[in-house]
């Protein structure tokens, strides 16, 4: 059986992204009982519409019910599960031994995955998820690829690992600094990701600050393309991307590089250096923080720790296409950064090579010519090289 | 009425916790364990050896999150606590109670996650699932705690005293900053830049481990008493032995009503002006998003 590509959706239209770039199966959270808070999340309405359309596509949907629950939180649970099984999603994705029991109880039709808020990083422990009857074990980030391939050997459930995204420096589910320090529960969905700020370092009286950054625990983000070949080599059944909060066109390019190492694999038998530079560049667009292998080479030295920590947003991002028409090859775009006429730009289709053009002229909704593109969601009809759709991104 | 168990580092100190109020004792090696100093293998049977000679039971923390190279280790760790008779053993990895039942070890395994059991369906199910008990997650309000305790009597857990553990990991956080291997597992602290208040920090050679203040129950260790709780840990995690045993003196004396629960709190603030405290009634409901928090 061929390994998942697993994509973050933030609401329907990134689901849909998701969708047409590439993945194989899509997960979410919902208006409860998920992690992410400020995640769009989906109504049940919109759990619905979105089963309807990946299954359309052939894909799957998870739904996060990964919350590490308190007394008051099973309060509507069961009727939430039973609805996701009427909607035929096809899993839940939970952190929680009662969860997991009431869903094989009350909604027996959903697979249940158990979350990486588990921090599952052996054998043994998978032994027990094993026992529950559980159909998929998300494991921690925390384990080595040379751990994956022995715990791949004995392994009798379908096994999940991350490639990319936002990692959390602690054990996933066992942080909860920021609870203590902003009171916004970590494990229920409010993390503050206090583990990125700064802080002094004390031995005794002595400060150990340094000069040019101070301390911190935030980790790089994850960006695996060179562990691909290797982990569709020991069968895990799903590659997972982080970023329920990331943009679509984040979603879009991370998927497109990595479809296209999984897809040359499966085709080749092998990922090859032109792949791998293809997937680089796919992944390069989005990324807003510096990356590193995760813990598959290894624990983490100092290059996997984020000091000094700043979110640069991506400025790659040129615009949405609104519409096309094929008989002038014109296209509706929305603006989404600044670009001026007789720049280079680049479309990116959810299939086939991107494509360069130039920008030799473009005009508002009042037909007025334009030189500078500057005003967010403004919609400019320009001219472009190839066909595109509502899921093309033009970037730079 | 609880048993009642104090963590102590250093086997010449057993022979203080002879108190009828002491049900066993907590020890600690330091590999398996996330303690920062631990005892030797044969410290470990001699100690327990002691503490059954006091009438008192043997409990072992073993409570790290172990990779897959680690289990031979932790197999035959669990074997030598079993030839040593310990009592039971504190662990945080669910895969130590699948390798217990495995082994048929003999001694019973209580299941202290720090996060994890913040309701009683979820302890409920791992009772039902056949572990031996729970200790009750700390980042829930004391309301949440008695609900537990009430629904699942006579299995939970609880500790009432003790650095609060606030964040684990499997990297090695103060090396990595320093970018220089050292011994980085005493006296380390953390100051959030806009904040004033001190978190130790204790690396070892298998992860980090961060605390906030130390949990104090003095207000609330009568009406525990009362309530169907299994058991009460008075943990230590970088303290000394005498405040600990300063401390289970003040508990036995607000239990014994001796001394009320403000007179044991002031003695323990004069005995080490150093430590900060969180009261157990202080532990808060958590929010979701900043407007609520």
């Amino acid at each position: 059986m061929r390994t998942e590509l697993l994509a973050p959706a933030g609401d329907l239209d990134r689901l849909k992204t998701a969708v047409i770039y590439g993945a194989d199966a899509v997960y979410f959270g919902g208006k409860q009982f998920s992690l992410r808070a400020r995640a769009s999340n989906f109504s049940l309405d919109d759990i619905k519409e979105a089963v309807e359309f990946a299954h359309s596509y052939g894909k799957r949907v998870y739904v996060t019910v990964n919350i590490i629950p308190h007394n008051s939180d099973f309060n509507g649970l069961e009727e939430y599960l039973r609805k996701l099984e009427e909607f035929n999603v096809d899993a839940i994705i939970c952190a929680s031994q009662a969860i997991c029991d009431l869903c094989k109880r009350v909604a027996p039709k959903l697979e249940v995955h158990i979350s990486t808020q588990q921090t599952t990083l052996n054998s043994y422990a998978m032994a027990y998820w094993t026992s529950k009857k559980v159909d998929r074990i998300v494991l921690g980030r925390e384990v080595t690829y040379e751990e994956l391939q022995e715990i791949m050997q004995i392994a009798e459930i379908p096994v999940e690992v991350f490639i990319h995204g936002g990692m959390c420096a602690n054990f996933s589910g066992r942080c909860t600094i920021s609870n203590v320090l902003t009171n916004r529960d970590a494990n229920r969905g409010g993390c503050a990701q206090s583990c990125r700020w700064n802080y002094h370092l004390y031995h005794g009286d002595d400060l150990l600050d340094k000069d040019e950054y101070l301390f911190s625990l935030g980790s790089k983000d994850m960006s695996t393309p060179d562990y691909i070949e290797r982990l569709l080599k020991v069968n895990v059944a799903s590659l997972k991307i982080e970023g329920r909060m990331k943009t679509a066109y984040y979603i879009a390019s991370i998927l497109k590089g990595y479809r296209l190492l999984i897809d040359s694999y499966y085709e080749n038998g092998k990922v090859s250096e032109e792949d791998l530079k293809k997937a680089d560049y796919y992944l390069s667009l989005a990324a807003n923080r510096d990356t590193f292998n995760g813990f598959y080479p290894g624990v983490p030295d100092e290059k996997g720790q984020l000091y000094n920590f700043i979110t640069t947003a991506s400025q790659s991002f040129i615009a949405n296409v609104r519409s096309y028409d094929a008989e002038t090859s014109e296209a509706i775009i929305e603006v989404r950064n600044h670009f001026e006429v007789n720049d280079e730009l680049v479309i990116m289709n959810p299939n086939g090579d991107d494509v360069r053009f130039t920008v030799k002229e473009m005009f508002d909704e009042k037909n007025e010519p334009v030189e500078v593109a500057n005003k967010p969601m403004q919609l400019l009809r320009i001219k472009v090289p190839v066909a595109v759709n509502e899921y093309t991104f033009i970037h730079k | 009425m609880f048993d009642l168990f104090v963590y102590i580092r250093n086997v010449e100190n057993l022979v203080h916790c002879n108190d009828p109020v002491v049900t066993g004792i907590i020890l600690a090696d330091r590999y398996f364990s996330s303690s920062n100093a631990g005892l030797e293998n044969e410290e470990i049977r001699k100690a327990v050896e002691m503490i059954h000679g006091l009438g008192k039971k043997a409990l072992l923390k073993v409570d790290r999150l172990y990779s897959q190279k680690e289990l031979d280790l932790v197999r035959q760790y669990l074997l030598f606590l079993a030839d040593c008779k310990v009592d039971g053993i504190i662990y945080t990895d669910l895969g130590i109670n699948m390798m217990m039942e495995e082994l048929n070890i003999g001694y019973k395994g209580i299941y202290a996650p720090e996060t994890l059991l913040t309701d009683y369906y979820d302890i409920n199910t791992l009772k039902n699932d056949g572990v031996d008990g729970c200790v009750i997650s700390k980042d829930i309000p004391l309301k949440d705690v008695y609900e537990i305790i009430n629904e699942v009597p006579d299995y939970c857990y609880l500790r009432i005293h003790g650095p609060i553990l606030i964040a684990y990991s499997r990297r090695k956080y103060i090396t990595s900053y320093l970018e220089k291997s050292g011994d980085y597992s005493e006296d380390y602290w953390l100051v959030e830049e806009s904040r004033d208040n001190r978190l130790p920090l204790i690396e070892k050679e298998n992860g980090s481990w961060l605390y906030d203040a130390t949990l104090q129950s003095f207000n609330e260790i009568k009406k525990l008493n009362d309530t169907a709780l299994k058991g009460a840990l008075i943990d230590n995690v970088y303290l000394s032995d005498e405040y600990t045993l300063k401390t289970l003196k003040l508990y036995e004396g607000v239990l014994n009503g001796s001394i009320t629960a403000e007179e044991a709190i002031n003695e323990l603030k004069e005995f080490d002006e150093t430590v900060r405290y969180a009261d157990i009634n202080e532990l808060k409901e958590t929010w979701l998003d900043k407007e609520k928090a």
